[in-house]
């Protein structure tokens, strides 16, 4: 019996919650908590259908039957509680091996399970704030697994609800003591407008402490996503395989040079990822999201890379590959060219929005791949294929080397002090028959570059100058070097054009490069974490070669650092680009945001006046002349910080108005005044003077600066 | 009594006579004298409060010199009789009829110098006088003459040897004045015999007692706006339901609240009560009339007052 | 304008007039929120999702304002007090605290640690005295946790009383063991003095017979014919009680007691009472107004010898000692 009775003694919650405002707020944080879950399709159908339903209602039961000590409830829920759990500890024993990525459903489904069971009992304050805790918890499992923005709302309207319940709560413990007044109509005035300034107070302290975090990283000692939702195998093992770009086999080569060949492109597909690239087509992919990126900085995720110009094609010299097996990881060896020291990983994870090629993008040289199938073919310029086709849905992981370059070290680096091994140079500095002022004009304006590195951005330069990026130029006439229309003739291109220029010429100097082809960095969404990436950022740019670093890319027109110079970024990079990206399409720069802001405020300046005005009138309606006149005088009393007291006679007001600060002896005549013809009965003729006499009292003591203390006094009058 | 004249003399021009005539006196408490004529206006009557010697006895006599009435005086002492305030009946033992001997109570002014000296039994002796003016003397009621004003003076620190006036007493007091100590300059001017200090030998009555009687009805009807009334029965209201005070002031009090307000707008000069009147009196009226809960001092009761009039809003 | 109003006597007393020490107790709750920002922010640094950050960033600010509100809020309280002048031992006491801005009252031990005067809430306090005194200061502790009730802030003010509330001891009106027996008449009134000396009640014409003694001079003066008093029985008009305390706390209390009951017998009898006490001014010989004005004299007493009235007249005097 004495077990028993200790028993019941420890399981006793406390006192019932009586507030319907705290366990409202509850539920509504729980219930935000379910949908945010069940907006990442992660749980079951079945779990999150009954979880929608169930909630509800067992917190209106909880709320119902809260004094009840309903002993075979709580036995009933222990024993629920414990099959769900033993359950999800079996299907987490298949899954050993620490790989987080698997045990996802499972743990989703357990956080739901506990929710429902929960929501059943909770009489308490205790049980309704572990309820809390368990929706914030709930909320960090869907936050590591969602991949958008379609939690913010949820995640917003979670905060508003703990803050409520929880400063509800605290202000009934208060209330209980006798420490707030109590009457029907203040309180819940009162309550809301301490929410409202604690939730104001909360949300500038965690703007203030998200500005100072760091970005989320990712650690190796986790297993890495990797999925892959159809397993197609590409038509040739080893080959391209390009869905995006329609039907045609992307690596067969036109004979003409302005092939029309990939026609049935999709809007997304870039005609870069193929067997050749001709810089001659025109037409740009749109700005469909193709991939997210998770990575702890920006780099260009590079996917390939052409070695072969023929002045208006880039082609593969050598299209043969080696076969890499591995079970995740598979190990990457280094390529020709490759740095052969250790640099800093940086571990990248894809996640695949649209079908695309069968290309493993990486940053700079991969190392480590976590892929779900277990065959990748390598070229021999470091290009991974994958056996399988890439499509919507497909996630994979690439560990990186990269070297913590710097300009410096890039100047030390110099291929043309130290030689370009043979193998690089057989292949990387081949030129076809190109116009002779190109190589002049490269020669000429690298003439006072000392390094190469220092030749690389002596061109950029000039190019940066000398000519505009634009996406509508003029075709290629038949027949002309792409370059030297280029660079003097058109004197307008974009990426292509650029990054072949740059490799171009920097070979007429003797330095390795080569045109690669991927995407850029992309935008980074602060609240994810991710670098969401776009058909449109689709791009090739030129890849030197430096001894010592391996293939560096360059591009005057992305926003890439070096890797050695990018400091350690903060969690809210990329917050205000991300803002201003979503403002209207009206406004371009933060200037006319500013503006926009300016009216928004003009407009609620205005309201405030209208309500003012409205205030105004009320109370003229409710009040007589003499109140009028009176409140006017408190009023100019209140702007210069001499409000009227309590039991303060309007003469005694008057005079001590009269004195300091304001020095006008003709407020205290009129507060005599104004009580004579009040108290003597108040004939019209003299009550017009009197107006006239406050009139131009105020108009003498006008001061904006006291006008808010005016405003309170309004407002409360 | 005669019928009552109409004055030639209006009663704000009445009252600024008196008041005058008694600052030519006494030097320097202006507030004070206003709040004392204001009660003689009022038709109240009026009892000073203060340490010896600052003037108390100075003040009735000059304010009973001012009426051109007839002016009785006691002395309270502890043993003084009921009998040599009112008056006695005399048996006449040839006649066999009893001849009234009428006291100084019968006289427009009275002034009862140490009330607080005299026992409870003469106190309640005045109590009748005072309320209903009129006196009962071995059966027979007797009419006081009008106007009738009783200006009694008591030393409040004296605690040997007196009766302390009961509260039904206190409560026919219109207003309590305390005088205070006059200010240096104008003690020094009393000592150095300047300052055009009148004697109260010199002094001159300036008002006749129909004149008076006549005032006091005119004042009762000086006109008071709703929001005085309301703010006066604000603070009425405030002092009764004030936690440290045990019984607030009656009716009779808000009538006599009123009252002194109006004789305290004439003494203005104005024929409209503002609430600075009421305000102003309101100590002087109130104070003495609240049963404390705790304690029964006076000067508690004035703060207490005071504390009211400083909070209660005023329109 | 109808004005309807009520007056409480609060005085406000600011936040610095008392120990500037702020004591915190942490609730559990802070240690757990604590942790799990530790568990989210490891998560993010492990898994590399965006969103822990910001869970982060929210409990990081939720522990931040729930600790450092509490703090603030118990340094700018400023509390508001109305404690009556006069209590009892013996009766309950009651005081008015008030504290702005969200703190609360939490315990009221009066400064001097004898009486046992506490409250755990804020508003009206009740307490007993237990004994009697005159108490200037009051000491207070407030609390304040909001807005979460994360962390609890307390902080000891002492707070000086405008009007010191003086505990008076209760009246002991022990009827016949007074001490004023041997002054009493039947009735119950405190007699003293010969039948032939009084009050005069009325005044008569003389008779012949009536005895000289009674003729009344001033008035036969005055009205010309011989007049005669007609006296009332006399009544000792005054009443002088010397209190000498001596003793513990407890035996002073019961002198104190016993000499407020006297005195209370006194003034209900109608007669003037004085009070001999000693204080720690010295000797106070007041002239009582009321069982009030006694109950204070009788608070602020102090242990020592109190001289006896040496030209008694017509007074009755009782000792009350130990």
């Amino acid at each position: 019996m004495r077990v028993l009775e200790a028993l019941k003694r420890a399981n006793a919650s406390g006192a019932p919650e009586e507030s319907v405002a705290v366990r409202l707020a509850v539920f509504v944080a729980v219930m935000s908590a379910v949908f945010a879950l069940a907006a990442e399709d992660i749980a079951g159908t079945v779990v999150t259908v009954a979880a929608i339903l169930v909630i509800p209602v067992g917190f209106y039961i909880s709320h119902r039957y809260r004094a009840n000590d309903q002993l075979a409830l709580k036995a009933g829920l222990a024993v629920a509680l414990l099959v769900v759990l033993v359950n999800f500890l079996g299907a987490l024993g298949p899954l050993a091996g620490g790989d987080i990525t698997a045990v996802q459903v499972p743990l989703a489904e357990v956080f739901l399970w506990v929710q429902v069971l929960h929501a059943l009992h909770v009489p308490g304050r205790r049980d309704l704030v572990f309820g809390l805790v368990a929706s914030g918890v709930t909320f960090a499992v869907v936050g590591v697994l969602s991949l958008s923005i379609t939690m913010a709302p949820l995640l917003l309207l979670w905060i508003v609800a703990a803050t409520t319940a929880l400063v509800l709560g605290h202000r009934d413990d208060v209330r209980a003591v006798g420490a707030i007044a109590t009457e029907k109509q203040a309180r819940l005035s009162t309550d809301a407008k301490a929410v409202a300034r604690i939730g104001g107070v909360l949300a500038v302290t965690a703007a203030v402490v998200f500005v100072l975090l760091p970005a989320a990283s990712t650690s190796r000692a986790l297993a890495f996503p990797i999925n892959l939702p159809k397993i197609e195998s590409v038509a040739s093992p080893g080959g391209l395989s390009n869905p995006s770009l329609g039907q045609g086999d992307p690596q067969q080569t036109s004979s003409d040079s302005d092939s029309t060949g990939i026609e049935s492109r999709a809007s997304f597909g870039y005609f870069g990822f193929a067997g050749q690239l001709d810089t001659s087509l025109r037409g740009r992919p749109d700005d469909t999201l193709v991939m997210r990126v998770r990575a702890p900085g920006p780099d260009f995720w590079r996917g390939q890379s052409f070695d072969t110009w023929d002045g208006t094609r880039w082609t593969l010299s050598d299209d043969s590959s080696r076969t890499i097996l591995g079970d995740n990881p598979l190990v990457i060896p280094p390529t020709n060219g490759d740095a052969l020291a250790v640099g800093q990983d940086f571990v990248a994870t894809f996640y695949l929005e649209r079908p695309g090629p069968n290309v493993i993008f990486s940053a700079a040289r991969p190392v480590e791949v976590y892929f779900p199938d277990a065959r990748l073919f390598q070229l021999r310029d470091g290009t991974l294929r994958a056996a399988v086709d890439l499509g919507a849905g497909a996630v994979y992981t690439v560990v990186s080397s990269r070297q913590p370059v710097t300009a410096d070290l890039l100047r030390q680096a110099d291929p043309l002090v130290y030689g370009v091994p043979a193998p690089i140079a057989d292949v990387y500095l081949q030129l076809p028959d190109t116009p002779q002022r190109v190589f002049d004009l490269a020669a000429d304006v690298t003439r006072d570059a000392p390094t190469t590195y220092d030749k690389v951005r002596a061109l950029e330069a000039w190019m940066a100058t000398n000519t505009t990026y634009s996406l509508d130029i003029p075709t290629l006439p038949a027949g002309e070097d792409a370059v030297d229309h280029y660079l003097f003739e058109a004197q307008q291109g974009f990426c292509e054009q650029i990054g072949t220029s740059l490799v171009v010429m920097l070979r007429s100097l003797g330095v390795p490069a080569r045109l690669a082809v991927g995407y850029i960095p992309g935008e980074r969404n602060p609240f994810t974490g991710m670098y969401e990436v776009r058909a449109s950022d689709a791009h090739a740019w030129a890849e030197v070669w430096f001894p010592g670093v391996g293939w560096q890319s360059f591009d005057p027109t992305a926003k890439v650092p070096l890797a050695g110079e990018s400091g350690r970024l903060a969690a809210a990079a990329g917050l205000i680009d991300w803002i201003q990206e979503r403002l209207p399409s009206f406004v371009d720069t933060g200037m006319e945001a500013l503006i926009v802001l300016g009216g928004v405020a003009a407009l609620a300046g205005l309201g405030v006046v209208g309500v003012r005005i409205i205030a105004a009138h009320k109370r003229k309606r409710n009040r007589d002349r003499y109140e009028q006149h009176v409140w006017r005088l408190e009023r100019l009393g209140a702007r210069c910080g001499r409000s009227r007291r309590s039991g303060e006679t309007l003469i005694e007001y008057g005079r001590r108005l009269a004195e300091s600060p304001l020095r006008d002896s003709d407020i205290s005549s009129f507060a005599t005044d104004l009580t004579d013809w009040q108290f003597s009965g108040g004939d019209a003729t003299e009550e017009r003077s009197l107006d006239d006499r406050i009139r131009r009292i105020e108009r003498r003591h006008r001061d904006l600066r006291s006008t808010m203390t005016a405003l309170r006094v309004t407002l409360r009058g | 009594m005669q019928p009552a004249l109409r004055p030639t003399v209006p009663s704000p021009q009445l009252a600024i006579d008196i008041f005058a005539n008694v600052s030519s006196v006494i030097k320097g408490k202006r507030d004070e004298l206003r709040l004392a004529v204001a009660v003689v206006l009022a038709g109240g009557h009026l009892l000073v409060e203060d340490v010896p010697g600052v003037g108390k006895t100075l003040l009735a006599r000059s304010l009973a010199r001012s009426v051109d009435g007839s002016f009785g005086r006691v002395q309270g002492t502890p043993d003084l009789l009921p009998a040599d305030v009112t008056g006695v009946s005399v048996y006449r033992k040839g006649t066999e009829t009893w001849d009234f001997k009428a006291g100084p109570l019968f006289a427009n002014v009275v002034l009862f110098d140490e009330i607080n000296r005299s026992t409870p039994r003469t106190q309640s002796a005045l109590l009748e006088a005072m309320e209903e003016r009129t006196a009962t003397v071995d059966g027979i009621t007797y009419a006081m003459p009008s106007p009738f004003v009783v200006i009694a003076t008591q030393n409040p620190q004296e605690h040997h040897g007196t009766f302390p006036l009961v509260e039904g007493q206190r409560d026919r007091f219109a207003a309590v004045l305390g005088l205070g100590l006059p200010p240096l300059e104008i003690e020094r001017a009393l000592l150095l015999g300047t300052g055009g200090t009148a004697s109260l030998a010199e002094l001159r009555p300036v008002v006749a007692p129909e004149q008076l009687a006549v005032a006091i009805e005119d004042v009762a009807q000086v006109r008071c706006d709703p929001r005085a009334i309301d703010y006066l029965l604000a603070l009425v209201a405030a002092l009764r339901d004030h936690p440290d005070v045990q019984l607030g002031p009656s009716p009779r009090a808000s009538l006599a609240f009123l009252a002194v307000a109006r004789g305290y707008a004439t003494v203005n000069a104005r024929e409209y009560v503002t609430p600075d009147d009421v305000k102003a009196v309101a100590s002087a009226v109130l104070a003495h009339r609240l049963v404390l809960s705790q304690g029964d001092d006076l000067n508690d009761a004035s703060r207490l007052v005071d504390e009211v009039t400083s909070t209660v809003p005023v329109p | 304008m109808p004005v309807v109003w009520s007056t409480r006597s609060l005085q406000r007393f600011p936040s610095h007039s008392g120990g500037a020490v702020v004591k915190l107790r942490p609730k559990r709750a802070v240690w757990l929120l604590l942790a799990l920002a530790l568990a989210m922010y490891g998560a993010s640094r492990t898994t590399g999702a965006g969103w822990l950050v910001i869970l982060v960033a929210v409990v990081v600010a939720l522990i931040a304002v729930g600790v450092a509100l509490p703090v603030v809020g118990v340094r700018r309280a400023s509390l508001a007090v109305a404690a009556p002048r006069d209590a009892t031992t013996g009766r309950p006491c009651t005081l008015t605290i008030e504290s702005e801005r969200g703190a609360i009252v939490a315990d009221i031990p009066l400064f001097d640690s004898r009486t046992g005067l506490v409250g755990p809430v804020c508003g009206t306090v009740s307490g007993v005295p237990p004994y009697r005194g005159v108490f200037e200061r009051l000491q207070v502790t407030i609390v304040c946790s909001a807005p979460f009730g994360l962390l609890e802030a307390t902080r000891d003010l002492v707070v000086q009383l405008a009007n010191p509330l003086s505990v008076a001891p209760q009246a002991l009106v022990l009827g016949h063991r007074d001490g004023l027996d041997d002054a009493l008449d039947q009735d119950g009134n405190i007699v003293r003095g010969r039948a032939d000396e009084g009050t005069v009640a009325a005044l008569t014409e003389y008779h012949p017979g009536d005895p000289l003694r009674r003729v009344h001079w001033a008035a036969t003066a005055k009205h010309g014919d011989l007049l005669v008093k007609q006296l009332e029985p006399p009544v000792s008009q005054r009443l002088v009680v010397v209190a000498e305390l001596s003793g513990g706390p407890y035996e002073q209390d019961d002198i104190a007691g016993r000499a407020l009951g006297l005195v209370v017998r006194g003034l209900r009898a109608g007669i003037a009472v004085d009070l001999w006490t000693r204080s720690l001014q010295g000797i106070d010989r007041s002239t009582v107004d009321s069982p009030i004005h006694a109950g204070r004299l009788l608070a602020a007493a102090v242990v020592g010898r109190v001289a006896r009235p040496s030209d008694v007249g017509d007074m009755t005097v009782v000792v009350v000692e130990a």
